[in-house]
């Protein structure tokens, strides 16, 4: 853990993660206002005392919305990052392992979704399932799967052809028990990092989809949502669509340099002196 | 010198790169041209999907699956270009 925190990089990143997941579970507290309450007298007012980051067309508070919308985004990342896991990893674990044919067949199937940017293929899943906050998280979840399932093989190759799995087979272990015991651990430090990441990107793919109406649909307050509709008044109030849009950016750079440092210190080989 | 013996080994990276900014841009665009209403492949896509008008979306689906597909073979095909010991194995 010592390496983690004497990396620069990854306290920064953490700190502003733990700062977001602590503003996002404290957020009917911290809140100032309730972010669906309209006050039409006072709408698309610039950042005050009383609106720290103004008001929105229907004059909601954009502060106590932006907290929500922490909420939103990190039930997001959660649970498309979950999914691209819980879908990839045994296509990954049972191609990198069994090999042979299961392998090759699987790995063309997966290059094939692959071809695909990420975000194109979760505009498909949506297409299919309709728009929606839930339907969003799906997506997201769904078009990461083929990028863990080449991640997962990648380290199980890696793992299956090191000593102490021979050894552990030498001494009698069933394969069950060589994959279980010797293989999935060892492959655990690339995905925890690629994780990390990838939750900064699902926040961010969550943020496109829901600028392009396909992800969660007003009022609920995410961040990507906010910002479409703080579009229309981008010249008389950019305070609308500037505090979401920061909120965003420092966010994926908090994952973003929280997943490097752990790369960093789990991988020796790219780090840097 | 520099070109031939550094360019030529700093290439490979860089292709990698346009090769994955290629597809980001690709997705990139479907979004720029809903912002500022430019009438692109993009735009249509997501009036399609709004209309749910599915052979729309499967065509432009299919278009942009190609594009991409066609970067990514360029990008490995000049791998070999560059660095003639990729075209040996």
């Amino acid at each position: 853990m010592s390496p983690l925190l004497r990396h620069r990089g990854a306290v920064v990143g953490g700190l502003i993660v733990l700062a977001l997941a602590a503003v996002a579970l404290l957020a009917p507290w911290l809140a100032p206002y309730d972010p669906e309450t309209m006050r039409l007298g006072e709408n698309l007012r610039p950042p005050s005392w009383a609106h720290p980051f103004g008001t929105d067309s229907l004059g909601r508070d954009v502060l106590s919305q932006v907290m929500f919308g922490a909420r939103i985004s990190l039930i997001i990342g959660g649970v498309s990052v979950g999914l691209a896991l819980l879908g990839g990893v045994p296509i990954g674990l049972a191609a990198g392992f069994a090999g042979g044919w299961l392998d090759r067949v699987t790995m063309r199937l997966v290059d094939i979704l692959v071809s695909f940017p990420t975000i194109l293929l979760a505009i498909i899943v949506i297409t299919i399932f309709g728009p929606g906050l839930r339907n969003a998280m799906i997506a997201i979840g769904i078009a990461q799967v083929p990028l863990y399932a080449r991640l997962t093989r990648g380290a199980v190759m890696k793992v299956k052809a090191l000593d102490y799995v021979l050894a552990a087979r030498a001494s009698g272990a069933r394969e069950s028990r060589v994959l279980w015991r010797h293989v999935v651990p060892n492959c655990l430090p690339p995905l925890l990092v690629q994780s990390t990441l990838f939750f900064a990107t699902a926040i961010l793919s969550a943020a496109y989809l829901g600028f392009l109406g396909l992800g969660a649909q007003p009022p609920t307050a995410e961040w990507g949502t906010m910002l479409s509709k703080a579009r229309d008044f981008l010249r008389v109030a950019p305070h609308v669509s500037i505090f979401p849009g920061l909120t965003i950016m420092i966010t994926v750079i908090g994952l973003n340099l929280l997943g490097d440092g752990l790369r960093d210190v789990i991988d020796p080989r790219t780090r840097i002196a | 010198m520099v070109y031939k013996h550094a360019l030529r080994n700093a290439l490979i990276p860089i292709i990698t790169v346009i090769g994955d900014q290629f597809a980001r841009l690709l997705g990139g665009a479907i979004l720029t041209e809903t912002v500022f209403s430019w009438p692109g492949m993009g735009r249509y896509l997501i009036e399609a999907i709004a209309m749910r008008d599915y052979p729309v979306i499967q065509a432009i689906i299919l278009v942009f699956a190609a594009c991409f597909f066609v970067v990514n073979l360029l990008v490995d095909i000049s791998y070999g270009l560059v660095d003639p010991r990729v075209r040996a194995e």
